[in-house]
């Protein structure tokens, strides 16, 4: 699935890692890596939920919910205990499953849009948090977990090994398998894929569940690594996955999306706020930076340089036109 | 044989027209001539550039070289409205009818302004041009319930009404009955009497020669030629058309065929459009189902293949076979081939060799792990044996020939080896040289053992095809035609005959009733019915518990916050009506905050709040158009250019204040709150806002273009309308509507606070979505949009009247967003289920 528009992310990075010690003089140091690739696992992870819910012409808004949900029970549950860590753990598979099982039945059943339904399963995530919390701050996680989560394998990041894992297998998966295979064809086409054959709903049902699946994996490294993640954890991470997805070259129109390409994607944007925050800018400059970042990248990607300028000349000449010229 | 140009009036002229798209050289110095009161047929393969000289003599494509000049002006410009007030109008072949207006709007947004404020709401209008073409619909009915050939003859309506000089049909009797073509021809006659011209792109030689004056011929993108239509035959046009001798274009027929047993069995198929169809078909022979469109005829080829609800029994080879779905006709080696190849057949951006290997995935794999040696080398045999044109294996689809991609959907189809082949239109939009090549494959699953059932509107195929025609009327197999009874006018005449009754619409009962079913279930006003209902029983159920919520200072609180919320789903819902979406509006309102908070500071009384007003409302109106100029110039589509915005303008807020400062004057956010009652007046200014606006977007000409534009882009420019004004208009009047909202929260809080906003995106388009906005434009309530917010606001208020959790202040409105969209969705799939659109 390597096609042109998931290219332009890699020289991209590179760029701005090869830049980023002209900011940030420190930048680079392995100390300031290890604590950046964690962010940017955390939010690969999550980005690809997003990913498959996007390949599939949807857009997750229960990232939010979904995130903060998960990281309260995995605090809340074990209660500091070691020993009740893997129930921790089962609660959060069991909210995502029944949370994703929930967009899925929306959207194929009751034919919802993605967006929407998404929006109100997010609406009653979040009422769920407030209903476990009363409203009140969380615990902390269980030791264990801070443990994996601050640790490193081969002095590379736990969350960084654990997302390049997930990263590997999902790649694999769409390139070699011929369940993967259906996948990108129902996301390209349902209804031709039905034609030909392929039950579609179990295809676009089991996206939202193993998307929130991913958010709930995410969730609980973010647990370990901030500690007391409070109410709302999941709020940083709606825009950021979508950014990253569509970084990673895919098209919200569905179809197309690389695991690969999000993962950079994350890796980027976070590089890029770490650029931004070692240069001492204050949060405000960040936000216009990110803006600016984003603007500029997908312009390059949906208009490539040259195109770009061409058209910008073009359209001066002529006003109104629809941006989709009917072709014969 | 090229007619010299003579003195009578030439009404349009293209000269020289050049034309390229990336890799093809659509048109080559075409020059083409039309004089005044003659019908010029325009013939040629799909692919010769038919379609491309007409658009760009309908100003819709601008071409690279040449001129066109119509009724005497040249057109300088390209633009779909200069060539309309020239006097040319296009009947496309696909109706360019806007799916989301009713069929009276769809006239008067195609009428010029100086005769479209003599209409009023175009429902006398309507009516009387159905009514020449012989079509009883309402005029009030929505588009989109419309089947095909009722579309095409709005379609048609639509450009009869504007008395063009010029008049373009592309192959508009694709679609429609012999009797309402037979209307439509007598139309035509009456123009080229008065004067007129028209141009007819037809592939129909019959037609063509019935009703042509003159006839010109283009292939690759060049004419060969024209001529009078008394004065070249058949054959010498098709040579022209094809560019070599045309000889046999149909396989032979099964040599007398033994009357084996039996392949298929059907047994009384009943489903919509089918009233028990029975049939059989015998090894190696291709049977064919005819009459006239809406008879059952698709409806049973689809039914067969597992597409569309059905009873009955079906036999492949003795054996019953479960149709419920394509994948277990499948097991029964039951196989569809679709007719709209692009919505069911290939998968456009994805390779060929990803494609041909779709039906067949586990042949090419072991355990699940796909083989990608195998799945290569199956498809470069697939390319060769079906001479099938692609650059390489891992060319996308998309990028091949109509004829080349339907022949990589019939490969793919045939590796999955089929024993019943059931073929819907299998040459659709595939030109002579790649059908003959596909008569030749299905002919040949038929010589080895199967049968091939084909539905087909053109009688001219089936009989060359064919050993056996049936011909359906009303749901049933009324006549059945073989070997020497087999001919295209027999085929014609059975179904014309068959259908006498039954060719006018309004025959059919179930449908007029359809079509009168309340207003309410089908129109826009039916979310705001229902929001109102619930809105109204909230509040009983809370105030009778609980007296002190109907309280002056209550409900006044309750009606202020929720005029913040109303306007912001104001803004969402232009946007979402003009087909876009605006994320941005959360940040915005609290960059508003933000900017009031520098003006309207203690001591600066109204003064100052006007001028923070002006400025706000002016970045407002900055920001409008840079989301639209993101949106549309460099053409990040609505969620991405907005998320930018979103960002930005969060951190503009945060540069202008890193920390809440900046109160508001005291006497100016009291007098912003002041309330007569229990009724704010903020929120008498928001309810006559939705009036108003709601007429506007009901009743006015810039209502149904904004509708028009959200419904379909492509379309709308076609009609003439002005989309891209339209769209940086709907982006700047969202962004208004989210400064209006900003100042009111200012008021709210009192203290310019950096971070407040963001949670009014969501809310907005919840609102706007309960209120039975469409996600996909063109459709939407002002006053649906204002009951949606306010009824979200009432949860919040009455959840705390009634001391429920503070989760339910999220969970009912969650459960509302997913029952109201579940509702709204399900009336849709009824309402298309019944105007016939496969869903």
């Amino acid at each position: 699935m390597v096609r042109s528009p998931f290219f332009p992310i890699w020289p991209a990075t590179a760029l701005l890692f090869a830049v980023s010690p002209l900011i940030d003089p420190g930048s680079l140091r392995a100390s300031a890596l290890t604590s950046t690739l964690p962010f940017a696992a955390l939010l690969a992870i999550a980005g690809i939920g997003q990913t498959l819910v996007i390949q599939q012409r949807g857009l997750d808004l229960s990232v939010p919910g979904m995130i903060s949900l998960a990281t309260i029970i995995i605090t809340k549950a074990p209660d500091q205990l070691d020993s009740r860590f893997a129930l921790g753990i089962l609660l959060v598979i069991l909210a995502c499953v029944l949370s994703g099982a929930l967009s899925g039945f929306a959207v194929t059943r009751l034919r919802i849009t993605p967006l929407v339904a998404t929006l109100g399963v997010n609406a009653l995530l979040l009422g769920t948090i407030l209903q476990i919390t009363n409203g009140t701050s969380t615990n902390a996680p269980p030791p264990a977990l801070v443990g994996f989560a601050f640790g490193k394998s081969g002095g590379i990041p736990n969350t960084a090994v654990v997302a390049a894992g997930v990263v590997g297998v999902v790649a694999l998966f769409f390139r070699t398998t011929t369940v993967g295979r259906r996948f990108v064809a129902v996301g390209t086409n349902a209804a031709a894929s039905y034609v030909a054959g392929i039950r579609t709903n179990p295809y676009v049902f089991m996206t939202y569940v193993l998307a929130s699946l991913f958010y709930g994996l995410a969730a609980i490294l973010l647990a370990g690594y901030v500690g007391t993640p409070g109410l709302s954890a999941g709020d940083n991470y709606l825009l950021p996955t979508i950014t990253a997805v569509v970084l990673g070259g895919a098209s919200l129109a569905g179809g197309s999306g690389s695991a690969v390409g999000t993962a950079i994607g994350a890796l980027f944007l976070t590089q890029l706020q770490q650029d931004v925050f070692g240069a001492g800018a204050p949060s405000s400059v960040q936000y216009l930076i990110q803006a600016g970042v984003i603007a500029l990248a997908m312009a390059l990607r949906t208009a490539r340089a040259g195109q770009l300028i061409s058209a910008l000349v073009h359209r001066a000449r002529r006003q109104g036109r629809p941006s989709a010229a009917p072709l014969p | 044989m090229i007619m010299p140009s003579t003195v009578t009036a030439i009404t349009l002229r293209l000269e020289g027209i050049e034309k390229s798209f990336p890799g093809v050289r659509a048109l080559k110095q075409v020059t083409f001539e039309v004089r005044a009161g003659e019908v010029h047929a325009l013939v040629g393969e799909n692919g010769a550039g038919k379609s491309t000289l007409m658009a760009v003599a309908a100003g819709a494509t601008a071409p690279d070289a040449g001129s066109v000049e119509i009724g005497g002006h040249r057109l300088d410009h390209a633009h779909p409205a200069t060539a309309q007030a020239y006097g040319l109008t296009v009947v496309y072949q696909h109706a360019s009818v806007l799916d989301d207006l009713s069929i009276a709007e769809n006239l008067l947004l195609a009428l010029p302004p100086t005769r479209r404020s003599a209409e009023r709401g175009g429902e006398r209008l309507a009516r009387e041009q159905l009514a020449v073409l012989g079509a009883d619909l309402d005029p009030r009915a929505r588009v989109g319930e419309l089947s095909v050939a009722e579309r095409q003859l709005v379609e048609i309506a639509k450009a009869l009404v504007l008395d063009a000089k010029v008049l373009v049909l592309d192959e508009p009797t694709e679609s429609l009955t012999a009797t309402e073509a037979e209307r439509l021809f007598g139309q035509i006659a009456r123009l080229r009497q008065r004067g007129s011209s028209v141009v007819y792109i037809s592939h129909r030689l019959p037609e063509v020669r019935r009703i042509a004056d003159r006839i010109t011929v283009l292939r690759d993108g060049e004419t060969q030629g024209t001529f009078l239509a008394a004065s070249v035959g058949d054959s010498e046009l098709l040579r022209l058309i094809v560019g070599r001798p045309v000889q046999q274009a149909f396989p032979d027929k099964a040599s007398t065929l033994p009357h084996t047993r039996p392949v298929l069995e059907v047994h009384d198929l009943t489903g919509r459009r089918l009233d028990g169809v029975t049939l059989s078909a015998a090894s190696g022979e291709i049977v064919g189902l005819a009459g006239i469109e809406g008879n059952g005829q698709r409806e049973a080829i689809r039914a067969l293949g597992g597409l569309g609800r059905h009873s009955g029994q079906v036999r492949v080879l003795g054996q019953l076979a479960d149709t419920r779905s394509p994948r277990r006709a499948r097991q029964s080696a039951i196989l569809y081939l679709p007719r709209d190849r692009h919505r069911e057949g290939i998968l456009a951006p994805l390779s060929v060799r990803e494609n041909l290997s779709l039906l067949t995935l586990r042949e090419v794999a072991r355990h699940g792990l796909l083989r990608p040696a195998r799945e290569l080398s199956v498809a470069r045999r697939q390319i060769s044996d079906f001479a099938i044109k692609a650059p390489s294996p891992e060319t996308p689809v998309a990028g091949l020939s109509g004829g080349n991609q339907q022949k990589v959907v019939i490969a793919r189809t045939l590796l999955a080896t089929p024993v019943v082949l059931l073929a819907d239109e299998p040459t659709r939009g595939v030109d002579v040289g790649a059908r003959i090549e596909i008569y030749r494959l299905l002919r040949e699953i038929a010589a080895r053992g199967g049968t091939v059932l084909v539905a087909s509107a053109d009688a001219h195929e089936l009989q060359g095809l064919c050993d056996r025609v049936l011909v359906f009327s009303r749901g049933r197999v009324v006549r059945e035609l073989s070997s020497e009874h087999l001919s295209e006018a027999a085929i014609t005449e059975a179904a014309v005959t068959a259908n006498v009754r039954h060719d006018a619409p309004a025959a059919d009962p179930s449908a007029r009733q359809r079509r009168h079913q309340g207003r309410l279930a089908r129109g826009d006003s039916g979310p705001s019915a229902v929001l109102g209902l619930l809105a109204v029983a909230l509040a009983v159920a809370t105030g009778s518990g609980h007296p002190l919520f109907f309280s002056a200072r209550s409900m006044s609180s309750m009606l202020f916050l929720a005029a913040a919320s109303i306007l912001v789903a104001f803004g969402q819902l232009v946007a979402l009506v003009a087909g876009s979406f605006d994320l941005s509006v959360g940040p915005l309102m609290g960059l508003t905050v933000v900017i009031v908070s520098f003006f309207a500071t203690t001591g600066a009384g109204y003064g100052g709040l006007a001028f923070g007003a002006l400025v706000a409302l002016g970045v407002g109106a900055g920001v409008g158009a840079l989301n639209a100029t993101l949106i549309r110039s460099v053409r990040l589509g609505p969620v991405i250019a907005t998320l930018v915005t979103y960002t930005a303008l969060q951190g503009v807020s945060l540069l202008l204040r890193p920390q809440p400062a900046g109160s508001l004057d005291f006497s100016v956010t009291g007098g912003i709150e002041t309330s007569f009652g229990a009724v704010p007046l903020a929120f008498l200014v928001v309810v006559a806002i939705a009036i108003g606006a709601e007429f506007w977007l009901r009743r006015r000409h810039g209502g149904r273009t904004l509708r028009a534009v959200g419904s379909d882009e492509v379309r709308a420019f076609r009609v003439g309308a002005p989309v891209g004004r339209t769209l940086l208009l709907a982006q700047v009047v969202c962004s208004l509507f989210a400064v209006a909202a900003g100042i009111l929260l200012a008021a709210q809080v009192g203290i310019g606070d950096p971070s407040l906003g963001t949670d009014y995106t969501l809310t907005s388009l919840a609102a706007a979505v309960l209120g039975g906005a469409s996600i996909f434009g063109g459709r939407g309530s002002f006053v649906g949009a204002l009951l949606g917010a306010l009824l979200l606001q009432e949860i919040t208020t009455a959840t705390n009247f009634l001391g429920l959790a503070q989760a339910w202040q999220q969970w009912l409105p969650g459960a509302l967003i997913l029952l109201g969209a579940a509702v709204y969705s399900k009336m849709r799939a009824t309402r298309a289920e019944h105007a016939g659109v496969a869903t």
